[in-house]
């Protein structure tokens, strides 16, 4: 196991090169999905979508 | 079916959902997969020793990076061209993306640099355009955030991100055109320059990065497509907007 992570003396290169790109991506993922529930949420909230509810009510009605 | 029953954001945003969702899982999956290849399963390089493996995600996220700005570009196209809003979301929703895989290119082919030449970074014209790249990307996002106007932000972005766009093929021909730092390519039709099990690796990899780019894109383009259009009538009937009015 210590030899895998010492990669032939280059470990410092590869687990910073590989560690980087994992946490880039976790931040994206991450800031990815709180952009979509902030966007769901302000959808849900909007004015707008209240009268167009209300709307959809009266032509159910 | 008609693939034009798509183009509006009312049709494409639940058929992204589930693209996104299955995407996620593929990307997941092939990670994994390529990543015991890669680590663990590919032998040594002769010359490069271990230092080599840093392959399996430079070259794919370099790659990424200028597919993902021709992909930006081609919506950028159409957006001014057609003035269909969908696409123009699209281009939003890719440059983000585009801008973390050009970012992880350059700081792997850094970590990469060191080992094999002895230095982190060169002006050499691959290394230089790829920068450019990455400056193009937040330039992109950086005009579109100083302008309040959803509208006039894509048309300034579209024409930025078209003018960038000459930039690709001078990274892609770079290292043929100019006498680089940077190796020439080991991936070429016919005559492909690394072992099986390597090459195996990184493509296992590059379908990795992009089934992630794309699960990533199409999330960040159904939170534009809520953020923009949060008054449309489409975006009231959505099944997740409604349960929790029904709730209140």
């Amino acid at each position: 196991m210590g030899e895998f992570f010492a990669m032939g003396g280059y470990a410092f290169f590869i687990w910073m090169a590989y560690g980087m790109t994992a946490l880039l991506i976790v931040a994206e993922i991450v800031t990815v999905r709180a952009r979509y529930q902030r966007a769901l949420h302000l959808a849900r909230h909007s004015e707008a979508h209240e009268a167009a509810a209300g709307a959809q009510l009266k032509e159910a009605e | 079916m008609s693939g034009f029953k798509y183009a509006a954001p009312a049709q494409f945003y639940p058929l992204a959902g589930k693209m996104a969702l299955w995407f996620a899982v593929l990307a997941a999956v092939l990670t994994v997969i390529g990543l015991v290849i890669g680590l663990y399963i590919a032998p040594i390089d002769v010359t490069q020793k271990d230092s080599y493996r840093i392959i399996f995600i430079h070259v794919p996220a370099a790659w990424m990076s200028m597919f993902l700005y021709v992909v930006m570009a081609f919506w950028s196209a159409m957006a001014l061209g057609m003035n269909t809003r969908l696409s123009a979301m699209m281009a939003q929703s890719i440059a983000p993306t585009g801008a973390l895989m050009t970012a992880i290119a350059l700081w792997t082919g850094a970590l990469w640099g060191k080992p094999t030449w002895g230095t982190y970074w060169a002006w050499d014209a691959r290394m230089t355009s790829e920068l450019i790249l990455l400056f193009l990307y937040l330039g992109i996002i950086a005009l579109r955030n100083a302008i309040d106007d959803p509208r006039r932000a894509d048309k300034a972005c579209g024409v930025l991100a078209l003018v960038g766009v000459v930039n690709v093929p001078i990274i892609y021909m770079s290292v043929r055109w100019w006498n680089t730092l940077h190796q020439g390519a080991s991936i070429k039709l016919g005559k492909t320059s690394i072992d099986d099990i390597m090459l195996a690796g990184m493509l296992v990899m590059v379908f990795a990065f992009w089934f992630y780019s794309m699960a990533a894109t199409l999330v960040r383009l159904r939170a534009i497509m809520l953020e923009r259009e949060a008054g449309a009538a489409w975006v009231a009937r959505l099944e997740e907007v409604k349960e929790v009015r029904k709730e209140q």
